[in-house]
Formats: structure tokens, C-alpha cells, sequence
């Protein structure tokens, strides 16, 4: 898939100043600081994917850029328009997919759906008219045009929510978790789409727990923690920053006494019926070639030595772990 | 303007849809209030000597009646589309659309009007047909009495809105004024007394009720309606009304959305 990065100096799709959100507190639940001084631009014909442990703040802040929350400091801009004092202009531009299974009218069939949310959004309903056979398609929804949106299954609503953002044509989309709860292959499927719809010249926001699909659709992934956000990064650069080299190494040893994994400087990861895994962190060729020499002179046979890729999900879980002692993180900012 | 008719006929053609999807769930309810009707009538009929009262006292009751559905439709009505609207979750959907949440909320009140207003009128003539109800029907007056009246309850449907958007929990209040409603409309076909005339007449419901009784009962014309010392009460007690229903309800609109309640219920 494609990953063009757009000159930084254009227009951002949107962009986020020092924005926070503080719940306020109440008799007896104490203020949720939620969203803190987020700083971010999200430009055309780029996906940033929104990374964050369970009550990190993604909803939130997506919920603010919708206009749904009030944030407590700080400014949205949505293309030119600030969103406090141009509501109007500024969501007209804006698609969006809220969290869970809340974008639909039940009683009311796919067809009915896609002009009645289109509508709201003043789109030219000849144009959705016209265009939504080829987009059901697209969706894998055709044939489903009279079908109440309660019939559907959970991940045909999912994807009629996209097609109707997807219709509406406005510049900036923010998905909340569109892939949730999707089979393989739908998944795949919304993520070609969501590829494609930047691809178009559209900005994507994108809020995910699966790594594997920030990781293909994202051309920057912002991670936030407690509100905060941490990293804001292109997706290679931030794999490139955590490439560490890891070898894994798996032994068998049928007689004698098992190798002393911490003498040969690695980590014993799984040691079982004379099965070993062992794994070795380093940057330095030499330390590969010293363990093997050491094996040399052991029983162990060598069943497999492979050299593991950083993933963005050991690069998150590692940022996240990090977040607060801020060792690596120095490096991110 | 023409955007908003678009967003207005989007609601009303989305909520008719929805209604004729259980059409007899639909039917019964109007089957239901026709046989309740009819059934007040008879009963009149058996226990009141026959007379003018008789006619008189059924008129009443179907004017009452008449303006407590209106009212139903409208306050009622909205509330509780705006409740289905935040559980069923696409309440936080409809509301991120360019337009303010003042203006959607006022289309979803109208929609839900405009979607049963046909079914409101054929009620009405069925019960004038059916049950032989004499009421002079003089337009003009009936095009100025219902609009403020309505004004007045646009303003009440935006309280109520605005208390679900930041309460959540108003079924019971809703019930509790449900009932309030039932008596005025019913009650003000009589007399208030010398305090509660100077009240009710600022109240666009009631004086709209009483302004009803005098056209559809006592044949009374345009100029009757139209005289400041009727008219003024109503028009002033309307926009009023509706003035502080939009104050209200951004006030408790603000509340939601500070407090991230809208999503919820
Ligand atoms: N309406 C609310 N009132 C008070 N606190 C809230 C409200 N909504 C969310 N929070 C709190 O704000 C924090 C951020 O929540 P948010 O829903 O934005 O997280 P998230 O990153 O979307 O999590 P998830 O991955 O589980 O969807 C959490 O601590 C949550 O408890
Ligand atoms: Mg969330």
C-alpha cells in the first residue's frame, strides 16, 4: 500500500492545539483528567492511527473534534475553521464512525440509512444516489439494500456505518475502532478502504487496539497514554527507532547438562523436555557468533536461529511500559 | 432555509418509515384511541340527560382531547425520541452534523410532529364523523390558535430535550406533566376562577384552549381571536415560552457536553 507523505506545510486536514478534557468531578466521582494538551495535525492523504490502552482518551478526543464533548482548554481546527467559532463550516467537513454500534438507525433498512445520515450532513443526495450501488459493492453490502439495519450482523453494520461516512466525501474521517469485532477478511477489506480513502487526498483518524492493521494503513501512529500523547511518529521511524536486533534461538539438547543461557549472555525464554528457546537482545554481531561457539562445544543441537523484526506492537507495548519513566521516550519527543 | 427543509423532510420521511414498519402496532394505537373516545361518549350519553349540555360536554371533551394529543405529539413525542435516539446511539451520530444541536433538536420535535400530523387529523375527523361531534370550524382562526400554540410547546419539547440530554432519567417527570397537561387541557373548558383566569391567560396552552372553545363551541370568529386582549396573551406567552425553552435548553445542552452525558442513558 501506498505511503506518500504529504508536505507538512499544506493545510492540515485537522489540527490540535494544547487540547484537554477534564469530566468534571461530581458529589461522590472524582474529575477524570482525560485528554491533556494533545498537540497534533492530521493532513491530507495521511492515515494517523490512534494507539492507546483501554481509557486512554482516543473516544474522547474524538468525541471533541465532533463536537459531541466540550474541551476544557485548547483549540480544534478542521481545515481553516476553527471549531469553537465555525461549527458549522468545521463539521461539515468531518465524517465520522463513533465507537461501538451506535451509527445506524435500526428500523431502518441500508438504503434508508445511507440517505437519511447523508442528508443530515447536506451531502448532494444525487450524487449518494448515484454512486452507492458501486459503493455497496465496494462493501460487500449489495444485495442488502432493503435489509433493516438491525438484521444485519455486527460487521455488515460496521460497514455500512464506513460506506456512509465513506459517501459523505468530506475531507477529514475519524473512525473509533472500525474494525472491531470484524472477520479477517472484512477487516482486510475496510483497511484497503481506509488505505484508499487517504489515498484520495482524504485525512484519516483512526483509533485501533489491533496493531497489525495500525501498522498497515497508518502512515503515523500517535500513541496516548493517561491522556497524554506521547509519540507522534512515522510508523518506520518508530519501528526504526526500537530496532534492536533480537535473535531467537531454539536448541534441543538430548544428553548432559542443559546450556547456561546466562553465561552465554541470553535469555531463556521456554525450556521444555529438553526444548530450549533462548533469545538473544543485541546490536552486536559478535555476541550471535560467541553464543554459537559456545554451543559449539555443548550437546545442543540447533534447531533454528531466527532474527525477530521489531512490530509495532512490541514498540507500543514497550512505549507504554516506558510512558512515565520516560528512558526511550527521551528519544521520541 | 432550504437546507434545513432538506434535514427537516430527512427526520420526518425517516420517523414515517419507521412507524409503518409495525403497522400494527400502529393501527392498534389508533384503533385503541378511537374506541376510548367513543367509549366517553356513549358513556355520556347513558348517564347525561340528553340536551345541549350533552353536546357541549362532548365538544369539550374532544377539544380537551384534541389538544392533549397535540401535545403528546409534540413535547412527548420528542422526548422520547431523543431517549430512544441516546440508547439506541445514534442520537451522538445525528447531533455531529454541521448544524447546532439547537437546530437538530428542533427538527427532531418538528419531525416527530409533522410525522403523526396526519394521523392527529384523521382522528379528529374520524371522532367528528363517528361520534357526531358539531364544531364550527372557521380556518383562519384555527391557523392563528394552533401555530403559537405550538410555539409554546416547541418551547416545553426543548425543556424536556435538554433534561433527557443532561438528566437521562425523565420518564416520571414527563408523566407527571403528561397528567398536569390532561388536566389544563381538560379543565380549562371551565372556569379558573378570578386568579387562575390572570395566570392561565399567559399560558399560550390554556389561553390557546379557551380561544379553541370559543371558536369550535361558541362559533366565534377571526376578529374574536384576533382582538389584542385574546391575541397578545397567546402570541406574547408563546415566543416567550419558546425563548426561554432555547435558553433552557442550551444551558442543559452545555451541561452535556461538558460532562460527556450525550452518548449515554
Ligand atoms: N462521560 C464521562 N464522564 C466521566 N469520565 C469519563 C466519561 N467518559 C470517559 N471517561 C473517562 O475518561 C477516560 C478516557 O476515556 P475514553 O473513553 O476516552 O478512553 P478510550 O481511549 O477511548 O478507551 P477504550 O480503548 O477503552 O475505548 C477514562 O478514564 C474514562 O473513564
Ligand atoms: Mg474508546
Amino acid at each position: 500500500m501506498s505511503r506518500q507523505r504529504t508536505a507538512s506545510d499544506e493545510l492540515p486536514a485537522l489540527r490540535l492545539e494544547t487540547l484537554s478534557k477534564t469530566y468534571p468531578g461530581g458529589l461522590r466521582r472524582k474529575a477524570v483528567e482525560a485528554v491533556r494538551g494533545v498537540e497534533m495535525r492530521v493532513h491530507p492523504g495521511e492515515v494517523v492511527a490512534l494507539l492507546g490502552p483501554n481509557g486512554a482518551g482516543k473516544t474522547t478526543l474524538i468525541k471533541m473534534v465532533c463536537g459531541l464533548l466540550l474541551p476544557t482548554a485548547g483549540r480544534i481546527h478542521i481545515g481553516p475553521y476553527d471549531l469553537e467559532r465555525k461549527r458549522s463550516r468545521a463539521l461539515a467537513r468531518l465524517a465520522v464512525v463513533l465507537e461501538g454500534d451506535r451509527n445506524l438507525r435500526f428500523r431502518l433498512n441500508v438504503r434508508e440509512n445511507i440517505l437519511f445520515f447523508a442528508s443530515l450532513v447536506d451531502a448532494d443526495l444525487a450524487r449518494v444516489r448515484s454512486e452507492f450501488p458501486a459503493v455497496l459493492e465496494r462493501f460487500g453490502l449489495d444485495g442488502e439494500e432493503k435489509t433493516q439495519a438491525r438484521n444485519l450482523s455486527k460487521g455488515q453494520r460496521q460497514k455500512l456505518s464506513l460506506a456512509i461516512a465513506y459517501l459523505t466525501r468530506a475531507g477529514l474521517m475519524l473512525l473509533d475502532e472500525p474494525t472491531l469485532g470484524l472477520d479477517v477478511e472484512a477487516s482486510r477489506e475496510l483497511q484497503r478502504i481506509i488505505r484508499d480513502t487517504a489515498d484520495s487526498g482524504r485525512a484519516v483518524l483512526v483509533t485501533t487496539h489491533e496493531m497489525h492493521v495500525a501498522q498497515r494503513i497508518a502512515d503515523r501512529v500517535a500513541i496516548i497514554n493517561q491522556g497524554r500523547l506521547v509519540t507522534l511518529k512515522p510508523v518506520d521511524e518508530l519501528l526504526e527507532l526500537f530496532r534492536f536486533r533480537s535473535y531467537t534461538v531454539r536448541l534441543r539438547v538430548e544428553d548432559g547438562p542443559p546450556p547456561d543461557p546466562e553465561a552465554l549472555g541470553a535469555r531463556l525464554v521456554e525450556s521444555r523436555d529438553g526444548y530450549l528457546e533462548l533469545e538473544l537482545e543485541t546490536d552486536d554481531r559478535g555476541r550471535l557468533f560467541a553464543l554459537l561457539d559456545a554451543l559449539r562445544s555443548s550437546e545442543a543441537e540447533i534447531l533454528e536461529i531466527a532474527r525477530r523484526q521489531p512490530d509495532l506492537e512490541r514498540v507500543f507495548l514497550e512505549i507504554i511500559a516506558d510512558d512515565g519513566r520516560d528512558e526511550k521516550l527521551k528519544a521520541l519527543r | 432555509m432550504k437546507r434545513f427543509a432538506k434535514i427537516l423532510w430527512a427526520h420526518t420521511k425517516a420517523n414515517l418509515t419507521e412507524l409503518l414498519r409495525y403497522p400494527l402496532e400502529f393501527g392498534t394505537m389508533y384503533l385503541i384511541i378511537i374506541l376510548f373516545l367513543g367509549g366517553i361518549f356513549l358513556g355520556i350519553n347513558a348517564f347525561v340527560p340528553a340536551g345541549r349540555f350533552l353536546g357541549d360536554t362532548r365538544t369539550a371533551i374532544f377539544i380537551g382531547y384534541m389538544l392533549w394529543t397535540f401535545y403528546m405529539l409534540t413535547v412527548q413525542g420528542a422526548t422520547f425520541a431523543i431517549i430512544r435516539g441516546a440508547r439506541e446511539g445514534f442520537l451522538e451520530r445525528e447531533l455531529a452534523s454541521p448544524y447546532s444541536h439547537t437546530t437538530v433538536i428542533i427538527t427532531k420535535i418538528l419531525a416527530s410532529t409533522l410525522s403523526r400530523l396526519i394521523h392527529y387529523l384523521l382522528i379528529a375527523v374520524v371522532c367528528i364523523l363517528l361520534f357526531g361531534i358539531d364544531v364550527h370550524l372557521d380556518a383562519a382562526s384555527l391557523l392563528l390558535i394552533f401555530p403559537l400554540v405550538y410555539l409554546f410547546l416547541l418551547g416545553l419539547g426543548l425543556i424536556f430535550a435538554g433534561l433527557s440530554l443532561a438528566l437521562k432519567r425523565v420518564r416520571s417527570l414527563v408523566g407527571i406533566i403528561q397528567m398536569a397537561i390532561m388536566l389544563i387541557s381538560f379543565g380549562a373548558l371551565g372556569s379558573y376562577g378570578a386568579f387562575g383566569e390572570a395566570v392561565f391567560r399567559w399560558i399560550p396552552y390554556t389561553q390557546g384552549i379557551r380561544l379553541l372553545r370559543d371558536v369550535l363551541v361558541d362559533g366565534a370568529g377571526f376578529t374574536h381571536v384576533a382582538r389584542p386582549g385574546n391575541l397578545l396573551p397567546l402570541a406574547v406567552g408563546a415566543v416567550v415560552f419558546f425563548a426561554l425553552g432555547l435558553v433552557v435548553f442550551r444551558a442543559l445542552d452545555r451541561l452535556a457536553m461538558r460532562r460527556g452525558l450525550i452518548g449515554q442513558f
